[in-house]
Formats: C-alpha cells, sequence, structure tokens
C-alpha cells in the first residue's frame, strides 16, 4: 500500500508556544520568535567573543568575522561611498541575522525565520524607508526629484512619474520576495526529495542522495541571499546618496 | 584580505534581481491600478494602464540595471 507524502509545507506552518495577546493583536510566542532569540543571542555571543581582547594575532573567530566586517566595509564603500559608512553598523547587523536566520533554519528540527514573508517584508520595508530618509536627509525635498529624471522630455514627464513611483515601490517588494522564495522553495524541495524517498524503496539512494546535495547547495544559497540582501540594500541606499 | 565572492556568486545575484524586478514590477503596477478602480470605481481601466505602466517600470528598471553595470 503506498504510503501517503507529507506535506512539503509542514516545515512553514507555526503554532503558538506561549499563547499571548497584546491589544487584540496576537503576539504568540512560536518557533520562528525562540529562533529569532537564538539568532540574536548567537551574534551578540559570537561579536563578544571576537571582540574580547583584540589580539594582534587573532584568534581564529576574531579573524573571520574580520574578514567578513572587513567585506562588508569594502561592499559599502564601493555602492556608497564615505556618507555610507554611518550604516555598517546597521548592514553588518542585518546581513549577520540574515545569515545566521538561514543557517540555522538548515539544522534539522529548527526554523527558518526568512521563510516568513513577514519577517523579510519587516526588513525590505525598513530598509527602503531608510533610503528615503537618507535621501530625504542629504538631499532636502529635491529628492523627490527621482520621480523625473534629467534628461525627460517634458512631454513625457505625466508618463514618467507614475512609472517612477512603481519602480520605487516594486524595490521593497523584489527585496522581500526573493529572500523569502529562496528560502521556502530550497527548503520544500529537501522536503519532497525525502518525502519521495520514503515512498519508495526502489528510489530510496538516488532521491536520499540529491536531498543530501540539495542540502549542500541550501547552505551556499543561504549564505549567497545574506549577501545580495545586503548588497541590494546597499545599492538602494546609495542611489538616494548620489540621487541619479 | 577577505574572501572576495567569486563572479559565479555576483553573477547569480545580478540575474535574480533582474528576473524578479520585470515580475513585480507589473505585479505592483496592477494591484495600484486595481486599487485605483476599487477607489474611484472605474473597473477596468485603471488596473489595464497600472499593468502596462507595470511592465514598462520593470523593463525601465532592469535596462538601468543593466545599463549600470556595464560602467
Amino acid at each position: 500500500m503506498a504510503r501517503e507524502l507529507e506535506n512539503p509545507l509542514h516545515h512553514f506552518e507555526l503554532h503558538p508556544i506561549v499563547p499571548l495577546e497584546l491589544f487584540g493583536m496576537d503576539v504568540s510566542i512560536n518557533k520562528a520568535v525562540i529562533l529569532m532569540w537564538c539568532v540574536c543571542a548567537g551574534m551578540m555571543g559570537i561579536f563578544y567573543v571576537a571582540t574580547q581582547g583584540r589580539r594582534i594575532i587573532p584568534t581564529r573567530i576574531q579573524s573571520t568575522v574580520e574578514m567578513l566586517v572587513e567585506f562588508l566595509r569594502d561592499m559599502v564603500l564601493d555602492t556608497m561611498g564615505e556618507k555610507g559608512l554611518k550604516l555598517l553598523p546597521f548592514l553588518t547587523a542585518l546581513f549577520f541575522f540574515i545569515l545566521l536566520s538561514n543557517l540555522l533554519g538548515l539544522v534539522p528540527g529548527s526554523y527558518t525565520v526568512t521563510s516568513q514573508v513577514a519577517v523579510t517584508g519587516f526588513f525590505a520595508v525598513t530598509v527602503y524607508l531608510i533610503s528615503v530618509v537618507v535621501g530625504l536627509y542629504y538631499h532636502g525635498l529635491h529628492y523627490f526629484s527621482i520621480f523625473s529624471p534629467p534628461g525627460t522630455p517634458r512631454w513625457l514627464v505625466p508618463a514618467m512619474v507614475p512609472i517612477e513611483i512603481i519602480s520605487q515601490l516594486a524595490r521593497p517588494f523584489t527585496l522581500a520576495l526573493r529572500l523569502f522564495i529562496n528560502m521556502t522553495v530550497g527548503h520544500m524541495m529537501i522536503s519532497v526529495f525525502l518525502g519521495l524517498a520514503m515512498w519508495s524503496m526502489f528510489a530510496l539512494f538516488p532521491l536520499v542522495g540529491l536531498s543530501v546535495a540539495l542540502y549542500g547547495l541550501e547552505v551556499f544559497i543561504a549564505c549567497i541571499q545574506a549577501y545580495i540582501f545586503t548588497i541590494l540594500a546597499c545599492v538602494y541606499i546609495g542611489e538616494a546618496i548620489r540621487l541619479h | 584580505m577577505y574572501p572576495a565572492p567569486t563572479d559565479f556568486a555576483k553573477g547569480l545575484a545580478f540575474a535574480t534581481r533582474l528576473g524578479l524586478e520585470l515580475v513585480v514590477a507589473v505585479a505592483v503596477g496592477a494591484v495600484l491600478g486595481y486599487g485605483l478602480d476599487r477607489w474611484l470605481g472605474s473597473e477596468p481601466w485603471a488596473m489595464i494602464v497600472g499593468v502596462f505602466l507595470g511592465g514598462v517600470a520593470g523593463i525601465l528598471n532592469v535596462y538601468r540595471t543593466v545599463m549600470r553595470s556595464g560602467t
């Protein structure tokens, strides 16, 4: 008799562990919240250990964190220039949070926080709002000239303004969706292949092999997606700093 | 010294950006048009215009991204 396939979306379901309600809003503590606490604790732990002592001959963890922060610093300088360095702490925190969330989500039994569109959406909207605030800070009301780029013929301006508004509004959506889709689909594929492997003994070994290969790919994607999210945040904020 | 992301990683970042930007702009245009239609009661015209403008915005985004990457 054929066994039933496990629902590949089962991994993404959230159930309240400690039900809580605040002003009529559901603020229950679930797996995702606990994992986010773990990620924050992990980040603080890593940075605490890495900055302890500040040896001239660095320890392994100190040199790893130094390498990553230096890499982020160069990325910020490349995309945003000197002015962007003020935002380096925020972007570093963003990068490490997404990286650790993605990697912790790969531990069997845990939860991928970044597979929740609410989490990635919040990050994306925050990045977008920061880019608007930075643009207004450096250029004042002149910032709104992004809606009519220089060189636009006058008769085209009425059409360009809605087009530019749409293209600006699409930014937070693309940022949020990319991370959410990549993390969700990868986990779903592993789950589908493993589910199929359980289904038939004949296909057990090739499918488990394929799942292991996919798992390796997922580790790579977890790192790449953290990099992509951060570099696009830099690009968007950099565009607001430079304007056009 | 730091581990520079490979060209493959950079290419991947670039490619996923282009594909998604094209699609999302159309969706945003459509949703904005739909919202406008619901508000003004002008179904389905604002949504049709929104889809077209979204398509133009998507292509414009991709064009700008590609032109900038070449410099």
